[in-house]
C-alpha cells in the first residue's frame, strides 16, 4: 500500500490527540510533542524518498550520511519554536526534546516494521524499539540543550546549537551505519550505553 | 593504513575528552572551558564515526558524515570565544583597536584556504561534496577572527586572557590544521593521516590548557 505510512500515522495520532484533550497541562506537553515527533517522522520519510530519488547516491551512503542530517534538522524545528515563543526552563526544554525524539522513533519503527513484518522477530523489535527510541531522544535532547541558551546567550545558542546538531547528526549516522552492517546488535546497544548513564547523570545533577 | 591514523586520533581525543570532562563538567566551572571540552568531545565522536565507517566497509564517496565533526569543533570554539569570552575581555575601546584590525588577517587567510580546498576538490568529486566541505571551512571564518583577536588583545586586569592564552593558541592551530586536513585528502592517505594526528594533538592541547586555565580563573 502506498499510503500505509499515512494510515499508521492516523491510527497513532488519533488516540494521542484524545489524550491531549483529556490531560491537564503538565501531562499534556509531552503528548503534544510526541505528536510533533510523529508528524516530523512522516514528513522526513517522504522528503528522504524525494531527495534520494533526485540524488545518485547509493542507499547505504544516503541512509548513513544524508538522512541523519535531514532528520536532525527537522526534529529541531518544534523545539526551536517552543524555545523562542514560550521561554521554557532548561528542564522543560529537555523533556520536550526527548518527547519529539521518542515520537519520531515510534513513527519510524512502526513504518519499518510494517514494511518488513515477516522479517522482524520480538528480539529485533525490542532492540530496535529501545535502541532507536533512545538514539532519537538523545540526539534531540542534545540539540534542545543548545536551544536552552536562546534567551540568555545568543551567540552560544546559535553556534552551540549548530555544533550540537553536528554531534547529533554524526551520532545518528554512526548508529545507522552500524545497524545496516554485520554489527547490528552493537548499533542497537550503542544508544542504550549512552542514554542510560547520561540520564542518570542529569537526574543526579537535577537538570532533568 | 587510514584506519590506523583514525584510531590514533580517537585515542588521543577520547583521552583528552575524559580528562577535560572529569575536571571541568562540574557546577561553578567557567563555561568558556566547558564549551571547549565539548569541542574535544565532538572531535572524538568524529573519529569514532570514521573508524566505524571503515569497519562497516566504507563508502564510495570521499566524504562521510564525520566531516561535520570539524564543523562542530569550530562552532564550539566560536561559541566559547564570541559567546562567553569576548564580552569579558574586549570593551571595544582604543586599547583593543590594533588587535581587532590585525585579527582580520585570520578570516581572510581562512577564506583563501577555503578557495584552495574548493579548487583541490573540484573535478575530483561531485559538486555536492565540494559544497559540504566548503561550508565546513567557511564556518571557520568567524571562529578564526575571535580566536586570533583574543591572542592579540592587551592583557586585562583580571588575567582572563592569560588563563585562555594557550586554549586560543591550540584552538587557532586546530583551525589551521583542519583546513590542511581537508586539503590533504586530495593528496593521499598518509598525508591526511599525519595532518589528522596533528589536529588531534591540538585537541589534546586544548583540553589540557582548558583544565590549567580554569585553575587560574578567578571570576
Amino acid at each position: 500500500m502506498d499510503y500505509l505510512n499515512a494510515l499508521l500515522f492516523i491510527s497513532m495520532i488519533a488516540p494521542t490527540a484524545m489524550m491531549i484533550v483529556v490531560c491537564k497541562d503538565r501531562a499534556r506537553l509531552p503528548l503534544v510533542f510526541i505528536s510533533f515527533g510523529m508528524i516530523v517522522a512522516l514528513a522526513c520519510g517522504e522528503l528522504n524518498t524525494i531527495v534520494y530519488e533526485a540524488s545518485s547516491f547509493s542507499q547505504k551512503y544516503f541512509t548513513s550520511n544524508v538522512t541523519p542530517f535531514i532528520e536532525e534538522v527537522f526534529k529541531a524545528f518544534p523545539i526551536l519554536m517552543y524555545a523562542f515563543v514560550l521561554k521554557p526552563s532548561r528542564q522543560q526544554l529537555l523533556e520536550v526534546s526527548l518527547a519529539v525524539g521518542v515520537g519520531f522513533a515510534i513513527m519510524e519503527n512502526a513504518c519499518v516494521f510494517a514494511a518488513s513484518a515477516s522479517a522482524i522477530s520480538i528480539w529485533i523489535a525490542l532492540l530496535r524499539g529501545f535502541g532507536a527510541g533512545m538514539m532519537h531522544g538523545l540526539c534531540t535532547m542534545a540539540v534542545g540543550f543548545g536551544m536552552s541558551f536562546v534567551h540568555s546567550h545568543r551567540t552560544v545558542f546559535l553556534a552551540g546549537t549548530l555544533a550540537l546538531l553536528s554531534i547529533a547528526s554524526i551520532y545518528h549516522g554512526t548508529y545507522n551505519i552500524l545497524v545496516q552492517s554485520g554489527y547490528q546488535v552493537i548499533g542497537f546497544l550503542l544508544p542504550m550505553a549512552t542514554f542510560v548513564p547520561l540520564v542518570i547523570g542529569l537526574k543526579k545533577k537535577q537538570i532533568l | 593504513m587510514e584506519v590506523l591514523f583514525d584510531v590514533i586520533c580517537f585515542v588521543f581525543a577520547a583521552g583528552a575528552f575524559i580528562y577535560g570532562a572529569t575536571k571541568l563538567f562540574r557546577k561553578g566551572e567557567p563555561m568558556y572551558f566547558q564549551i571547549l571540552i565539548c569541542a574535544v568531545g565532538c572531535y572524538a565522536l568524529q573519529e569514532v564515526s570514521s573508524v566505524t565507517t571503515y569497519l562497516c566497509g566504507g563508502f564510495e564517496e570521499d566524504v562521510a558524515i564525520s566531516i561535520l565533526g570539524i564543523l562542530g569543533c569550530v562552532m564550539f570554539i566560536l561559541a566559547a570565544n564570541r559567546g562567553t569570552l569576548d564580552a569579558l575581555v574586549d570593551e571595544h575601546g582604543e586599547s583593543g583597536k590594533r588587535a581587532r584590525r590585525l585579527a582580520v588577517i585570520a578570516p581572510f587567510l581562512t577564506f583563501v584556504g577555503m578557495l584552495f580546498v574548493i579548487f583541490a576538490w573540484s573535478g575530483v568529486t561531485r559538486p555536492f561534496v565540494v559544497v559540504v566541505v566548503a561550508i565546513v571551512i567557511a564556518a571557520e571564518i568567524p571562529a578564526s577572527y575571535y580566536t586570533l583577536k583574543h591572542l592579540l588583545l592587551p592583557k586585562d586586569s583580571l588575567g582572563i586572557l592569560e588563563c585562555t592564552k594557550w586554549c586560543n593558541i591550540f584552538s587557532f592551530l586546530y583551525l589551521i590544521f583542519a583546513i590542511l586536513y581537508c586539503l590533504s585528502f586530495t593528496f593521499g592517505t598518509i598525508l591526511s593521516g599525519v595532518v589528522g594526528v596533528l589536529c588531534s594533538l591540538c585537541i589534546v592541547g586544548v583540553s589540557v590548557s582548558a583544565v590549567k586555565g580554569a585553575e587560574k580563573w578567578i571570576i
